[in-house]
């Protein structure tokens, strides 16, 4: 009997049944289903905007607010993918389309805006960083609790993609009650805490997942 | 080898039946030396890569969708432990060098070392001593070697305590000098 025999008689006698992993499509919708109870339990307690139904029917609003959903639904899915071992690699690049697409027309906005405006196109907008944050490390901690169940191949990245999907359903949440004057600050503010709150889990992705890992 | 029948057997094996489990991991074991050989890992490593992948398996085996194809599944854990094999050699390769030498040989435990010269210094003083005249080797062995006092060395000897103590420091003196001389020595 060789080693490797020997190996595969002590695993085999030391199996023990295991709760199968749900495939990630549906741990992602699960994810997703607790994500939009708890962005809209926010919104409902903020109460929506008053010019919602006006907002919705401009493009400069729907076209970004839509992107940021997909970027959530996206990057949420290609986490969950990441988490398991043999699932396609190119699903991690899935969010980059709506997320080019948010960029790109708060970016428009934001050139038109600057040039008409100037400097008055900018404003501080704290509290929707403090959201973004916050609400973005609520649910992708947990994330972060159904992603250690799985077997990641890359810990941080793999966090990081749920951080963003955290963070982008947070800021569309946002976007919801709480109105900015200008495409210029929803870049800035909600952007740039989105980005943060993305790279913020980077660091954090060995020691989250790093013991779940494969 | 009939890999359409591993999801099933491993399905099995997830629920618990070790005869299903033994099976599955028999028939995908040349599978995975394969996957692991073609990564470009040594003839002779690929064993232990796939026993690594092997007890891999056996840890996620719960990841494992039986609605899904096997292969990938497979392939990304053994190529996994095969990039994990190459780094570790790598760094390995980083920190240690061939030993072809016998005289060079150390030790990583510092006492070992520290053992180790002892014994080369010792060796190197048997040397020296048997260059001075009988009388001085007699009296470095007596008072420094065996650390007796003067009195038993005299005893010892026959030699008056005086007579030992000029030996001595005669002894000493050409100690340093063989010492310097073998010194100059090793650096040309």
């Amino acid at each position: 009997m060789t080693p490797t025999d020997k190996l595969i008689a002590a695993l085999s006698e030391a199996v023990a049944p295991v709760k199968r992993l749900p495939s990630p499509e549906v741990r992602a919708g699960k994810w997703l289903a607790f994500a939009a109870c708890v962005v809209g339990v926010l919104v409902a307690m903020h109460g929506p905007r008053a010019d919602l139904a006006i907002r919705f029917a401009d493009p400069a609003f729907v076209v970004p607010w839509t992107a940021s959903v997909l970027v959530g639904l996206t990057a949420a899915f290609a986490a969950f993918q990441m988490s398991v071992p043999g699932g396609k690699r190119t699903l991690e690049l899935l969010p980059i389309l709506p997320l080019a697409v948010w960029l790109g027309t708060l970016g428009t906005g934001c050139a038109a805006e600057l040039s008409d405006m100037g400097r008055a196109a900018f404003g501080m907008s704290w509290v929707c960083f403090k959201f973004i944050v916050l609400t973005g490390s609520a649910l992708g901690l947990a994330m972060a609790l159904m992603l250690r169940k799985a077997a990641p191949l890359a810990p941080s990245r793999t966090l990081a993609m749920g951080a963003l999907a955290a963070a982008a359903f947070a800021s569309a949440g946002l976007e919801l009650f709480h109105p900015l004057q200008t495409s210029t600050m929803v870049l800035v503010w909600h952007l740039g805490s989105v980005a943060f709150v993305t790279l913020a889990a980077l660091p954090l992705g060995q020691r989250a997942l790093g013991k779940s890992a494969y | 080898m009939d890999s359409d029948s591993w999801p099933e057997l491993m399905g099995r094996a997830q629920a618990g039946d070790a005869a299903a489990y033994r099976r599955f991991l028999s028939e995908v074991l040349p599978f995975l030396r394969i996957v692991i050989g073609r990564t470009g890992i040594p003839f002779d490593q690929i064993e232990d890569v796939a026993q690594e992948t092997l007890i891999s398996l056996h840890a996620i085996r719960h990841t494992y969708d039986t609605g899904r194809p096997i292969k990938p599944w497979l392939v990304a854990v053994a190529r996994r432990r095969a990039v994990d094999w190459r780094r570790r050699h790598n760094s390995a390769n980083r920190h240690e060098t061939p030993l072809d030498d016998a005289t060079h040989e150390t030790f990583a435990d510092p006492l070992a070392n520290r053992d180790n010269e002892k014994s080369e210094a010792a060796a190197s003083i048997r040397r020296w001593l048997a260059q001075l005249p009988a009388g001085q080797r007699q009296a470095v062995e007596l008072l420094k070697l065996r650390e007796l006092s003067l009195n038993e060395a005299a005893a010892a000897s026959g030699q008056s305590v005086g007579a030992l103590k000029v030996a001595t420091h005669r002894a000493l003196a050409s100690l340093r000098k063989i010492w310097k001389r073998e010194e100059k020595d090793q650096d040309r």
